[in-house]
């Protein structure tokens, strides 16, 4: 029985008493035989005919924009639209049974082999794999398979505490740890408490800053090199205000310009999530955002009431007025944002295509290149055709769909600029898909699935892209797809490929996730694409929440891999867990003063958003040589520094005095380490648990054995630089050491570096 | 069932489902790999071939003549720059081959095409991450793929590590390093150290076993790969002494032959960028390729000084190469014909295999004889790939994890 999500306009009370329902009601009434050969003829589809045929040999040309799109049979890429794998097979179904031949055989059977006048040729014999799929698949149809019945989804399956919902939460949103009266809420108010407290952290600047970071992951934009002069002078008189000022002034204020500018993307979404706009506005904000410095080049200083006008990082929402007239730019959210269109350049020979790719990627969940057949010859094709992208169907089947899409960014030079004047017609050049060999795209074929570009939407034929693209039904569950991995911590699963019916549980965890992913795509329609109720119903399902489960088999497990997060934190929110939890960030003194932002991102996995744009989502050796050095560096500082300071003013020792280190007290020892436990990786345990045994353990031997190597003079009793912190200095009796080790040890822990 | 066998398991469940499945790994420390080694050169961008290793001169290259065209051995080379140099220094020890069709010219699909043989876009691993899957066989050694970019899909047989400068990679491969800055103290000491390693180890064995099947595999797979970071220790003896001189991509390559050096990795990947010239050719693709020479020659002349010359392979290619045609802005565009370079042990040298006709178009060839023949083939990558998985040692791996290329295979190496 499959668990419905519940719609996010409902009060979180019904989220997480649905969800709740499902959690720790025992084992599922099921117990399928892993080794079964039974397959559902939805298993079936998905892996044979969708995953070897459909997607190879038909998409490309039956998809909603494709040269078939007016066919009436139309397939979807199912990575991008929840439940399309459903549509698909609907699809498939509905031709076979409605359109049969004179011999009452299904067309679908004659048109892929060239006949009945197919516009795609011939595309597979009869004797092919290909076609033998489509044969058994009409075959199945005709009868019922009848699996063994499955397991229940989540029947058995508790999740994790709302206590520590609420401090994975607050980590990864609020960028702090859970306050001492929010955990009491949720210690009194359980899961009602705890979206209640979701609502208020949602309020905080970190989690609009969050979700902008998510979204770079997405669409690159932040640490692009950007030559402010791309924008030109035409346009903006003002954009080089710094080149009379002296050095270092003048670099100064150019770094700070350009900030301005490369964060532009991640400023707009930050300002949407924060000030409560619809997430559409991704697309569609009437504004872009300016920092001090930008604001001036745009010259859109004097508008704004600065707090600090010297802050780069102080981001405001304008209009861009552009050209002596001072002509108003027609902003489409991030579709016409500088930085947008200069990560994804135009090149004399691919214009505005990369952009129109883009375009489908980032709002539409399309990836064009899936459309791409395998070509024979592409050389031959070539050859035969003096237009080949536009007359030959092998390039066609692309560039049919691109090309319009590219038309549309028109009003736009190679780096991102507004053209000042008239478009030059050789914007469009021969090569493009709907282009006379010598000539532009006709307004009228600028256009794509949305429909045709009005004559009257010429000046701001993106924000008309941007309102057809909103209003398409792929925008909303691409938007959640962004944020599922934003807020999960992955992409969501790819239609499982496997050859065998060992793959069922495979499936089946991808057929849950699409359900999910659908609705939660419906209530971020329903409720005007609010961001914040969508990251809130994602973080309590149990695809953030899953911990447990009371019984374990290999379908089973394969059935529930994507339950719970269990994903490894990113440098950057590992960097400011280690600031929440410790205070201070890790430093390589005296080189690096957040040194997992700077230099070691790279080689944790982190990306540049340029060269490297894909996250390591598992930890290898050097990850894990990263982990040992960040723990020994904070480790041994951070106890220091603990010891120096008052006890009220610590962190960690609030409850241990320096002088009392020697002590043999164990109960006090214990309590110290439960304190820890808590702080440090979120557990909540008593004093004479088996993990406070293990710490305690480690922290008594190597004191004891710190003590002894300093009587017998092999190592130091002073701490030395690297862990020395004001009158924290000598460490006689290897204690300082001894509740390093602790911390290093915790910090080294899955608890502490996942979440 | 050890980790090889359990692939083979899965292979029958389809190379898709490896995904979802728990790999059991080493939770200790293996023993440094001492077999062999593979390491890919990437011109990244698409390079032209005709300014390098199959020339064609008048019309097609503005720079030189047909008629100036050279030899070294068996192979023609552009009369560019430092190709002669590259060309007679190494065509006794080299394979080249040309003509390849990509049956492509878009990045994506191409780099995949060239760097696992399988043009469709599945999970096929590069084959530098099925050399480092297979020959280190389960071995928990800290990066057993290095990748510095490019394609370097794993097909999930194989973590992949990113390496950064040499700087940052020697700061965790030992942790006094600030010691050695700073001539004082140390982070912590070594005793404490193992008796950190001890409780990590009671923590792990003392996770309850009914968490969710994600939570076990991570907790896993961190331990496994928190076990063998002792191995990072020896990586910084086989980092060149003077290293301030490198370029970026001779950094990459110093680096990642450290680590195949010290045992803690199998395979690869290097780049050197900025091929895609779609403007301003010449001037431009002839800073890169003598970029690329130079990278290749550092390679070669670093893996012999760490006596590594008997074990590594290297492989050197492209996603595709460039039009025979400029274009505007003096660019060129891509062009779905391709060539590799081939070098390492057991590869026969002073060779050349396929063609392209006076357009850049491949020519067929016979792929039994490999001889150019009307009524032959085009030559693909995946027969290429089929051949060099047979000479390495991959083919049976790649077959039993799923990742057959159905393709036959070429007398490459025999």
């Amino acid at each position: 029985m499959r668990q419905s999500i519940p719609r996010i306009a409902t009060c979180a009370l019904a989220i997480c008493a649905l969800w709740g329902a499902a959690c720790g009601s025992g084992a599922g009434d099921g117990d399928p035989d892993p080794e079964s050969a039974c397959e559902t003829n939805e298993q079936f589809f998905a892996r044979e005919v969708w995953a070897q045929t459909l997607s190879t040999e038909c998409l490309g040309c039956h998809n909603p924009q494709g040269l078939a799109s007016a066919t009436g049979f139309i397939l979807q890429d199912p990575t991008g639209f929840p439940d399309g794998m459903k549509a698909n097979q609907d699809a498939l179904i509905g031709i076979a049974e409605r359109y049969l031949d004179d011999d009452d055989r299904p067309i679908m059977l004659r048109k892929p082999l060239g006949e009945l006048g197919h516009g795609g040729g011939t595309v597979f014999q009869t004797d092919s794999p290909h076609y033998k799929r489509l044969e058994e698949f009409l075959e199945r149809m005709s009868t019922t398979v009848e699996c063994p019945t499955e397991a229940d989804f989540l029947a058995g399956v508790e999740m994790e505490s709302a206590y520590q919902t609420l401090r994975r939460f607050s980590l990864l949103f609020a960028y702090r740890l859970p306050t001492a009266e929010e955990i009491a809420r949720v210690d009194d108010g359980g899961i009602d408490a705890l979206a209640t407290i979701m609502d208020e952290m949602m309020s905080e600047e970190a989690f609009g800053a969050r979700v902008a970071e998510g979204f770079n992951d997405v669409l690159l934009t932040d640490g692009n090199k950007f030559e402010i002069a791309m924008l030109g002078t035409v346009n903006h008189r003002n954009l080089l205000w710094f080149l009379d000022f002296p050095q270092p002034e003048r670099s100064i204020a150019l770094d700070r310009t350009v900030f301005g500018v490369t964060h532009s993307v991640n400023a707009l979404i930050k300002n949407i999530v924060l000030a409560d706009e619809p997430f559409s506005n991704v697309l569609l904000a009437d504004y872009t955002m300016v920092n001090p410095y930008s604001a001036r080049s745009l010259g859109a200083f004097d508008e704004i009431s600065w707090q600090d006008p010297e802050d780069p990082k102080e981001f405001h929402p304008i209009q861009v007025l552009f050209g002596d007239d001072g002509i108003k730019l027609p902003h489409a959210g991030v579709l016409n944002n500088y930085i947008y269109l200069n990560r994804y350049p135009s090149t004399p020979t691919n214009v505005n295509r990369a952009r129109a790719k883009a375009f489908l990627l980032h709002f539409l969940g399309t990836d064009i290149l899936k459309f791409s057949p395998v070509l024979s010859d592409p050389l031959a094709v070539i050859a035969e055709h003096d237009n080949p992208i536009r007359d030959a169907s092998d390039c066609a089947v692309c560039h049919v769909i691109i090309d319009p899409i590219a038309g549309v960014f028109h009003n736009y030079q190679a780096r991102g600029a507004r053209y000042s004047g008239p478009v030059p017609v050789d914007s469009f050049p021969a090569g493009f898909a709907l282009t006379s060999n010598d000539g532009n795209i006709p307004v009228g074929q600028r256009n794509w699935s949305g429909g045709l570009l009005p004559e009257e939407r010429e000046f701001d034929a993106l924000r008309w892209l941007a309102e057809t693209a909103v209003a398409d039904r792929r925008f909303a569950p691409t938007m959640v797809k962004h944020f599922y991995a934003l807020v999960v911590g992955r992409p969501v699963l790819e239609p499982p490929t496997g050859d065998s019916a060992g793959q069922r549980g495979a499936f089946r965890a991808y057929e849950e996730q699409q359900t999910a992913l659908r609705e939660f795509s419906e209530s971020f329609t329903a409720t005007n694409y609010d961001a914040k109720a969508l990251v809130k119903a994602m973080a309590l399902s149990p695809y953030f929440r899953g911990r447990f489960q009371s019984e374990s088999s290999a379908e089973l497990d394969a059935m529930r891999f994507d339950l719970g997060s269990a994903q490894i934190l990113t440098p950057e929110q590992l960097h400011r867990k280690i600031v929440a939890v410790f205070g201070d960030s890790f430093q390589t003194f005296p080189l690096f003063k957040d040194g997992l932002l700077e230099p070691y991102n790279i080689l944790y996995g982190g990306i540049d958003s340029t060269q490297v744009t894909e996250r390591l989502l598992t930890p290898n050796g050097v990850m894990a040589g990263v982990q040992q050095l960040v723990s020994n560096n904070v480790s041994c500082r951070q106890v220091s520094r603990e010891f120096d300071k008052a006890p009220s003013e610590r962190l960690l020792f609030a409850d241990i005095e320096r002088t009392q280190y020697r002590s043999t007290d164990e109960t006090a020892i214990r309590a110290v380490l439960v304190h820890l436990h808590e702080r440090v990786l979120g557990e909540r345990l008593a004093p004479d648990d088996p993990a406070i045994d293990i710490s305690y353990g480690l922290f008594r031997r190597v004191q004891e054995r710190g003590e002894i190597e300093i009587e017998d003079r092999n190592v130091s009793a002073s701490l030395g630089r690297p862990c020395e912190a004001g009158t924290v200095t000598e460490d006689p009796q290897f204690v300082v050491r001894a509740w390093a080790a602790v911390l290093n040890y915790q910090m080294q822990s899955f608890e502490f570096l996942y979440h | 069932m050890n980790r090889r066998n359990f692939l083979k398991a899965l292979g029958a469940a389809g190379a898709g489902g490896l995904a979802l499945m728990t790999v059991p790994g080493s939770t200790k420390a293996d023993e440094p790999y001492e077999g062999p080694l593979l390491m890919t050169i990437n011109a990244l961008g698409g390079w032209d071939i005709s300014n390098f290793c199959d020339p064609k001169g008048t019309a097609m290259n503005q720079r030189y003549e047909t008629g100036d065209i050279e030899t070294a051995g068996a192979m023609k080379y552009a009369p560019l720059d430092t190709n002669g140099a590259f060309f007679q220094r190494f065509h006794s020890d080299m394979l080249l081959i040309n003509g390849i069709d990509m049956r492509t010219a878009g990045h994506s699909e191409a780099a995949r095409h060239v760097w696992s043989g399988e043009q469709a876009d599945n999970a096929t691993p590069s084959i530098a991450a099925l050399f480092a899957a297979t020959h280190l066989d389960g071995r928990n050694v800290p990066t057993p793929y290095i990748s510095s970019g490019g394609f370097s899909r794993t097909g999930n047989l194989v973590p992949l590590t990113r390496l950064g400068n040499t700087l940052t990679l020697s700061s965790i491969s030992n942790h006094e390093f600030e010691r050695g800055i700073l001539n004082q103290g140390r982070y912590v000491e070594d005793f404490a150290l193992e008796e950190i390693y001890r409780a990590r180890q009671e923590r792990y064995e003392a996770a309850k076993a009914n968490e969710l099947p994600r939570h076990r595999k991570q907790r896993s797979t961190l331990f496994a790969k928190q076990s063998s970071t002792p191995l990072l220790r020896g990586y910084r003896d086989y980092l060149p002494e003077v290293s301030n001189t490198l370029s970026t991509f001779q950094s990459q390559v110093a680096v990642s032959l450290a680590c195949l050096k010290a045992g803690i990795g199998a395979a690869a990947s290097v780049y050197v960028s900025d091929f895609d010239t779609h403007s301003d050719h010449e001037t431009r693709h002839q800073v890169k390729l003598q970029e690329l020479l130079e990278t290749i020659t550092y390679a070669v002349d670093r893996a012999a000084e760490l006596g590594l010359s008997d074990r590594i392979t290297f492989m050197i290619t492209s996603e595709f190469s460039r039009t025979p045609e400029y274009g505007m802005n003096g660019g060129k565009d891509h062009w779905p014909t391709n060539s590799m370079l081939l070098i390492g042990p057991g590869i026969a040298g002073n060779r050349v295999i396929g063609a392209t006709d006076d357009g850049l178009v491949p020519r067929n060839i016979n792929l039994d004889t490999l001889e150019l023949s009307d009524d032959g083939e085009r030559l693909y990558p995946g027969y290429i790939h089929t051949a060099l998985r047979e000479h390495l040692g991959l083919a049976e791996f790649g077959r039993e994890t799923g990742f057959d290329l159905r393709m036959r295979s070429v007398p490459l190496f025999t």
